[in-house]
């Protein structure tokens, strides 16, 4: 590997022959600029021996005429000016190869998703900025050199996080393949929410008897390791080489012995409410949560349990010793597994809305308001009631109901986001309560109803047609009747447009889908990113659904978003076929943007500096005093933070190298530098943010110029300093979300060091006498789009404000001291035989 | 400028203020208003006065004496699940149609009152006297109350207002008169 990349940095001694591919992308990118017109200037750069324009590049002709090009004019360097390099760089990595060379020998201008997407308002503005990145990519291509890609082992295993029925059809299907799957649950029993419903929608068939059998058989597969009652507390390592540890609570049962007679929970004498059952019902300290549990074993809760240690009550244990048993085990301690794991499905689901915030509904104030998931314990057969649904108030039955939509969704105060499937529960729920009660009045109280996928209109259909009275307008408040505990429902009737005030039997509140509780533990824990509503962020929200950011790492079900069930398996299933994508190969490729340092250049070579170890989040880098730095490359994750912090420069990050970027921000600012807003964009969080203010056409200024690099910890000073030297207007510097309740960097503390650095850069532009708002650090996350044109539009105007004037009066005066600067910075690339003397003048300097 | 154009300046003024574009209609608003709960939605509506400003035709609202129903209770905006500022909308519009003159009588002569005597509804002689009868102190109509309510008036340019509401009205109703005797001849 190390000699693939040493061979791989050997320089190309010829001048370069660089071929320019500009897509029209149809109408999206030609319907706003002129691509001849882009072509032809492409033509005149330097390097660039051979243009062409195609309708769409991708496709399979414009592939083509790539390799065609290429033979015919002896290019050994690929440049297409299309979409983001986030959709189509693979592809046309592949075609370069496929054109005989290297593929690393390609290089692409992002002209439509941060071009003419976001500029269709400002075309010649955008046919300018289009050549700009243009000429920057044809500026990095000179620099770039042929890489060989990194191979890694794969362990041939499956890590699956939540046994719902998404995460068991994901176990089930690697299971069946013939690859071994570690299921952990953090519950004592696999099912999910799922189990614990009546019927489900909207065939009206029975949940748990469609489930229970898909349990069974995850438990009994031989393939499966059931992991239950615990947790997942540490993930290291990278794709197809995860290393996994997983934190078991004790169950205080041997879940081999027991046989789930019961006679335990006979004999227990505490009682408390039962989770399970909503708590609606109870439960003795050792339960089953179910009976269809999986495991089918009891568990005693130690919070309740009146004396396991010292050991007081034990009469459980006694009954079940008598039975000839011996399952129950007081001295049963905490396990920690760790597994070694190829793919890692993520699969946590989702928990129902706490209503009780909404005060309005008076939920937890009036007992005969209850939510959605305690009607289904109330109404199911298994549930505390044995199916009767009865008033919590008097244990009366209800002669009315009204179902309230969207509590805790739609709205600004709680979730902004459509939890999807409550229209469809709701109508589950009222023809169940019609079937059961023919007599009861139902009204369902909505805004809009959301039906949108196969039989799922003909549900509602029925309901109408079963006498459920539908109204649209969203309940103000409910108030209560003191003596009867019945119900005033107010709520506009849309279709009178008049206020109507009903009285109920009972109430159901239902409640929005939210992220399980411990999804941004987890989400730390695996570093991949949560959208805004808290779900887990797909890597692209069309073309991979079930991919995280992080390679390896899968989500699947609820975990991404509030889904039915019919998805939930769908997605369970996606999952499991890209996570065997990974498991079943030897090897797998990793990108070979790693860091390589040159032992030439590295203080630690004749002195001490560590600089680079403390900075790299993975452990990849070791530097000994007395010995050159070095780094793994199957550690390395390909941050560059190591290459922007160290001193003496002395570290290179393939494909992102310092000549390549810095011949980048030439190019970018070669022209009007004074008026442009020069960018460096992070590619997991703020090059994907930029990405999405294009997919969802903002519009903002044209003068924002971006290069990409992996993280933040890769923008160096001299990038920042070399912007400014060449005059550009503002600097700004952009990565993931760093906040006080954590980093959502992808390469765990990149970000974190970024900060510094800009925290640095800022006082020292400042102290230099620059106007403050010239250099900016922001954090926008992938799901930004909207931050992202509000940011540059901000500073757009922040420029004008400043003027033209102002800012080359103030390049000019700054001038000289950048340069010096950039001078000294550069200088460190000389080896030190002396390091700390350096070290100590220069700190003496800066206090001086 | 004429009543178009600035009626058009005053709209842009209140969107940039106001936020009711995430409005989705779900009536909330309605059921949470006390006065429209009274007046059965008839008279006063503030879905519908939202709807109208979105839909560009919030000038029609602004002769209605409808529009001066709203007790600023705020149930609406306390209510909304999109945070829509409905009863800051209404107050704006309040202030947009006092601009232009439209203001209801019964308001004008409310804000003299408050103005002249420091009460919406001022005691009338003979309703302090009904109290002496019964045992009550009778409600004091202070001298010093009432000038700083003028100060304050004055520099609130209130009265300035009230004065152009009035002369506006007067207007209005030369130019009926002369219609009615136009007709008339």
């Amino acid at each position: 590997m190390v000699a693939a990349i040493a061979k791989a940095k050997k320089p190309i001694e010829e001048k370069p022959r660089i071929g320019v591919f500009v897509c029209e992308c149809g109408r999206n990118i030609a319907g706003v600029v002129d691509c001849n017109a882009l072509a032809e200037g492409a033509a005149k750069l330097d390097g660039v021996v051979a243009t062409k324009v195609n309708k769409f590049t991708c496709a399979d002709p414009g592939q083509e005429e790539i390799k065609r090009i290429v033979k015919e004019e002896k290019l050994d360097r690929v440049v297409v000016a299309a979409c983001t390099p986030r959709m189509h760089e693979p592809t046309f990595r592949r075609t370069t190869e496929d054109a005989g060379l290297n593929q690393f020998f390609f290089e692409m201008a992002n002209i439509r998703d941060q071009g003419t997407w976001c500029h269709a308002s400002d075309p010649e503005g955008c046919q300018v900025k289009a050549a700009d990145l243009i000429a920057s990519a044809v500026a990095k291509a000179h620099h770039l050199e042929p890489l060989e890609v990194l191979k890694v082992p794969v362990t041939h295993t499956a890590l699956v996080i939540g046994g719902g029925v998404s995460g068991i059809h994901a176990a089930l299907d690697i299971a069946d393949a013939g690859y071994k799957v570690y299921l952990v649950e953090r519950s004592p029993t696999i099912g999910g929410i799922m189990a614990l419903l009546d019927k489900t929608f909207p065939t009206l068939d029975c949940s748990i008897c469609i489930l229970g059998p898909k349990m069974a058989e995850a438990a009994r597969h031989p393939n499966i390791e059931l992991i239950t009652n615990a947790e997942v507390t540490r993930v290291e390592g990278f794709v197809g080489n995860f290393k996994v540890q997983v934190n078991q609570r004790p169950r205080y049962v041997d879940i081999d012995k027991c046989n789930s007679c019961g006679d335990c929970q006979t004999v227990c004498p505490v009682l408390v409410p039962n989770n399970f059952d909503a708590n609606l019902g109870w439960r003795h300290a050792i339960y089953i949560p179910y009976p269809q549990a999986v495991p089918a074993a009891y568990m005693i809760d130690p919070d309740h349990c009146l004396g396991l240690s010292p050991k007081e009550c034990m009469m459980c244990y006694d009954a079940c010793n008598k039975a000839g048993q011996e399952a129950i085990l007081p001295d049963d301690t905490e396990k920690i597994h760790e597994f070694d794991i190829g793919a890692i499905i993520v699969a946590t689901g989702y928990e129902p809305y706490d209503p009780t915030p909404i005060t309005e509904y008076g939920y937890g104030v009036y007992p005969n308001v209850i939510t959605a998931m305690e009607l289904e314990r109330l109404i199911n057969a298994a549930g505390p009631t044995e199916g009767k649904v009865i008033r919590p108030s008097d244990e009366a039955k209800p002669h009315s109901f009204a179902f309230i939509q969207c509590v805790g969704s739609r709205d600004e105060r709680s979730n902004i986001y459509c939890s999807g499937f409550c229209c469809m529960y709701t109508i589950k729920n009222a023809l169940l309560l019609h079937e059961k009660y023919p007599d009861a009045e139902i009204t369902i109280y909505y805004m809009d109803i959301r039906t949108n996928f196969k039989d799922y209109e003909e549900f509602y259909q029925r309901a109408r047609r079963a006498g459920i009275r539908f109204q649209q307008g969203r309940p103000a408040e409910i108030t209560e009747d003191p003596k009867t505990h019945n119900l005033w429902v107010r709520a506009e009737d849309m279709a009178t447009g008049k206020p109507t005030k009903r009285e109920f039997e009972m109430v159901i509140l239902s409640t929005a889908a939210v992220p399980s509780r411990g999804t941004e533990d987890l989400a730390r824990v695996l570093n991949v990113p949560v959208g805004p509503s808290g779900f887990y962020m797909e890597a692209h929200p069309k073309l991979k659904p079930v991919d995280a950011a992080t390679e390896g790492v899968f989500f699947c079900g609820s975990a991404q978003g509030p889904k039915d069930i019919p998805a939930s398996v769908a997605q369970g299933s996606a999952a499991a076929a890209r996570a065997l994508r990974i498991i079943t190969q030897d090897e797998w490729e990793i990108e070979p943007i790693v860091a390589v340092v040159n032992p030439e250049l590295c203080r630690s070579a004749t002195g001490k500096c560590g600089i680079c170890v403390s900075r790299c989040a993975y452990g990849a880098i070791t530097a000994d005093p007395g010995t050159a730095a070095y780094v793994t490359p199957a550690k390395c994750h390909g941050c560059g933070t190591c290459v922007a912090e160290c001193p003496a420069n002395a570290i290179t990050q393939m494909h992102f190298t310092d000549a390549q970027i810095m011949d980048q921000i030439r190019a970018l600012l070669k022209d009007n530098p004074e008026d442009k807003i020069f960018a460096m964009l992070c590619n997991w969080c703020s090059y994907a943010g930029a990405d999405l203010a294009g997919i969802s056409r903002y519009n903002y200024p044209t003068n924002v110029r971006g290069i990409r690099v992996m993280c933040s910890g890769r923008m160096s000073d001299q990038f920042i300093l070399e912007a400014f030297r060449l005059g550009a207007g503002m600097v700004l510097m952009s990565g993931c979300r760093l906040t006080e309740t954590g980093s959502d960097c992808h390469y765990i503390t990149g970000n974190v060091w970024a900060e510094k650095r800009a925290n640095r850069m800022s006082a020292y532009l400042e102290r230099i006498g620059m106007d403050p708002r010239r250099f900016r650090l922001e954090w926008v996350s992938a799901a930004e789009g909207d931050k992202w044109a509000t940011v540059t539009t901000e500073m757009a105007e922040q420029l004008k404000e400043m003027g033209r004037d102002f800012i080359v009066e103030e390049n000019e005066r700054l001038r000289p001291e950048i340069e010096k600067r950039i001078t000294r910075l550069t200088k460190r690339e000389k080896p030190k035989p002396k390091p700390k003397a350096k070290a100590k003048t220069k700190s003496a300097k800066v206090k001086a | 400028m004429d009543v178009e154009e600035r009626l058009e300046e005053i709209a842009q003024k209140l969107a940039k203020r106001v936020d009711t574009k995430s409005c989705f209609q779900c009536g909330s608003c309605v059921s949470a208003c006390p006065v429209s709960r009274i007046t059965d939605g008839e008279l006063y509506h503030p879905r519908r006065i939202v709807r109208a400003t979105l839909e560009g035709e919030a000038s029609k609202l602004l002769e209605q004496p409808s529009l001066w129903l709203c007790t600023s209770c705020h149930a609406c905006l306390e209510h909304c699940p999109q945070k829509v500022p409905v009863s800051e909308l209404v107050q704006d519009l309040q202030n947009l149609a006092s601009e232009l003159g439209v203001t209801p009588d019964d308001i004008v002569s409310e804000v003299e009152n408050i103005i002249a005597t420091g009460w919406a509804l001022a005691p009338s002689e003979s309703a302090n006297k009904r109290r002496v009868e019964l045992g009550l102190p009778p409600i004091p109509l202070e001298e010093k109350g009432k000038k700083d309510l003028h100060t304050i008036a004055k520099a609130t340019e209130l009265l300035s207002r009230l004065k152009k509401i009035k002369e506006h009205k007067a207007a209005l109703k030369a130019a009926d008169e002369a219609i009615q005797e136009g007709g008339e001849a």
